[in-house]
């Protein structure tokens, strides 16, 4: 029923661990520890290898193939614990480390890092988030969910597989912010404005008296707004500075950042916030909500034309 | 057997995905898990879980078809859309060892719509020389639902729609693609008579004009508008010098539809979880019309669509010159009825 072609991504991250392995195989190659950072797409393994004595006669390299995505990022001694620096050659598409180069130590910790593909991300973990939210007097939740798609692939062969920084986004909906909160005599000056515009064109002189003076006075009433103080408050609010504010996630999920609008000739629809868990063996689903403080933020929005409406 | 987590999304429209998780303490003597889903419903994907069979609405996992003993999700969805603005429905979910039901659990899954309703509605209206046509035509709407609803109305008169968007954005587009034609066609620029206050900077312009051609490019605009002109802008945008003709159009235009494309949207959503598809409409009064019929159709943010609502509204004229034709516009009142999802998590 679950198709094993689902799994393609997963494969290949392990066939390109494993044609390391065996290449690390002479030095009895164990994988400590296996992360993968969702947000950065990119992986990275701790593997711990054994260089006794005996060995480094037989063999005087440590070859890692460098075509199978990953590189050698830090080797660290495995007693001592001391990061070393090696010189670390690269020939014929090969890692290579000189084992005389290596100190007394007979354990080591290699860490290799490489790049995830967004289909490879794609097919370990699953996120959801809801359409619509649930709408709270004061504010709005959204229900957020994360979960491992096929843990025991990775996990049953490696230790522990951790995934780390696992990206859900949630369109959070503002456009009913906007329009409940714009005051009603700034939406008169800009219909008394809209009409004006049309009856100029019409050419009847009494239309167009008549109409100045209703514009004139609904103009009166706004003070010095502009359209473009329309805009403005829209793309300031919105942005990643002021809009996180009203904005609270449960653990385990953290606030990454939104996705910033472009400055716009438009007050958008939805702010896309974008939201990051970990999981692991211990952690293979996570769960928790978005919270809106959309009261608040209308309450802000109000404030800001009150501001401008007084200004000099 | 001592369960770590257990989830199912707390609400969803009908074919949203629903997910659902059982995290546990690894358990030596489990030996299967069935779930048990509502015939109304499907799954969309087993998590951490290989080659498990599908019974009716039965899944069983054998232990052994678990990638890791600790673990599993399930995403499930309704086939359907329903009548009702919410309905629960249980998935049982069973851990079994050898011999005996370890632990059984039922969850609830809360499929939800937004529910329009026509609460007011003239039945007949009579227009008279005296009559205030702004006032003439009321209706007053409620959503008891759950949800977004993006609504069209529409008024048909003898099985044709006369009704149309009333919006100074469209008709500034409609303008504007006229205006487009005659640029192409003469090379001339109209300008902007009025002037007043506003400056905004030629970036901006710039922003407003691209955002609109994106606009008729994507075929956005009301459903009144005439195919014909639609397919000449698309004439008029495959070719680069024509394409900055029209630019140069909406340049002499975009104050007024800056300002318009704001009221535009505080006519989109007039009320939460209201979204007007074109904005607020008017509908044309001759002389023939004697029964308007109002059509209602709304969706959800699924796309899933509901039940056309219709109201049938009789019309008397009453005037000395019946001959004049007139744009009415129709007045709504929104409400919001409070809907409660019993338990929020």
């Amino acid at each position: 029923m679950v198709n094993s072609d689902t799994k393609k991504g997963t494969i290949s991250m392990i066939s390109n661990i494993q044609k390391i392995l065996d290449s690390l195989k002479p030095f009895t190659p164990d994988v400590k520890s296996l992360n993968v950072d969702y947000l950065a797409r990119s992986s990275s393994a701790k593997v711990l290898i054994h260089v006794p004595f005996k060995k480094r006669e037989m063999f005087n390299r440590i070859e890692i193939p460098s075509d199978q995505g990953y590189k050698i990022d830090e080797v660290f001694d495995g007693e001592s614990l001391d990061k070393l620096r090696l010189p670390c050659s690269l020939e014929e598409n090969k890692w290579i480390i000189d084992t005389k180069k290596l100190p007394s130590s007979e354990k080591y910790f290699i860490t290799l890092k490489g790049e995830v593909s967004k289909n490879n991300l794609d097919e370990l973990v699953r996120v959801h988030s809801p359409e619509n939210p649930n709408h709270e007097d004061e504010l709005d939740k959204y229900w957020i969910h994360s979960a491992i798609k096929n843990m025991g692939t990775l996990e049953k062969i490696y230790s522990a597989l951790s995934i780390e920084r696992v990206a859900v986004s949630v369109n959070v909906g503002v456009n009913r912010s906007f329009s409940s909160s714009i005051p009603s005599k700034v939406r008169d000056w800009l219909e008394a404005r809209a009409e004006m515009e049309f009856i100029i064109d019409s050419g009847d002189r009494q239309k167009v008296f008549r109409e100045w003076i209703k514009y004139r006075s609904a103009r009166r009433n706004v003070g010095k707004v502009s359209t473009r103080d329309i805009l403005d408050i829209s793309n300031r609010l919105l942005s990643k500075e002021i809009f996180l504010i009203f904005i609270e996630v449960d653990d385990p999920y953290r606030i990454e950042g939104i996705t910033s609008i472009e400055q716009s000739s438009r007050v958008p629809d939805s702010i896309k916030v974008n939201i990051r868990t970990d999981l692991n063996y211990n952690r293979p689903a996570a769960k928790g909500n978005l919270i809106f403080k959309k009261k608040d933020f209308a309450a802000k929005i109000t404030d800001e034309f009150d501001k401008i409406i007084k200004r000099e | 057997m001592n369960i770590i987590s257990e989830y199912v999304a707390p609400w969803a429209l009908a074919k949203e995905k629903v997910p659902i998780h059982f995290v546990w303490e690894e358990e030596p003597s489990l030996k299967k898990i069935i779930i048990t889903i509502p015939d109304d419903f499907l799954v969309d994907e087993l998590l951490n879980a290989k080659d498990c069979v599908q019974k009716g609405s039965k899944i069983m996992i054998p232990i052994e078809c678990l990638e890791t003993p600790n673990y599993f999700g399930i995403t499930v969805c309704s086939k359907n859309i329903y009548d009702q603005p919410m309905i629960l429905r249980e998935i049982k979910v069973q851990f079994f060892s050898a011999d005996k039901t370890l632990i059984e659990r039922t969850l609830n899954a809360k499929i939800v719509r937004p529910f329009i309703e026509i609460v007011k509605a003239p039945k007949k209206v009579i227009v008279t020389d005296k009559t205030d046509i702004k006032k003439l035509f009321n209706l007053s709407i409620t959503h008891s639902g759950f949800g977004s609803a993006e609504i069209t109305l529409k008024a048909l008169s003898h099985n044709r729609t006369i009704s149309k968007v009333d919006s100074l954005y469209y008709e500034i587009l409609r303008e504007l693609i006229e205006d487009g034609m005659e640029a192409l066609k003469t090379g001339y620029e109209k300008a902007d008579s009025y002037s007043d206050d506003i400056s905004i900077n030629e970036e901006e312009i710039h922003k407003i004009a691209s955002d609109l051609i994106i606009k008729l490019e994507k075929h956005e605009i009301p459903p009144d508008m005439k195919d014909e002109v639609l397919q000449d802008i698309e004439e008029l945008l495959k070719d680069d010098k024509s394409k900055e003709k029209l630019l140069q159009t909406i340049y002499s235009k975009v104050r007024r539809l800056v300002v318009a494309s704001v009221l535009h949207f505080l006519d989109k959503y007039p009320h939460e979880d209201i979204e007007l598809s074109f904005g607020n409409i008017k509908t044309t009064f001759q002389t023939d019309i004697k029964q308007l019929i109002m059509h209602l159709n709304y969706n959800d943010s699924m796309g899933n669509k509901y039940q056309q609502l219709e109201k049938m509204i009789e019309v008397e004229d009453n005037r000395t010159n019946k001959k004049k034709v007139f744009d009415v516009p129709i007045n709504i009142e929104w409400n919001t009825e409070k809907f409660v999802l019993n338990q929020v998590d």
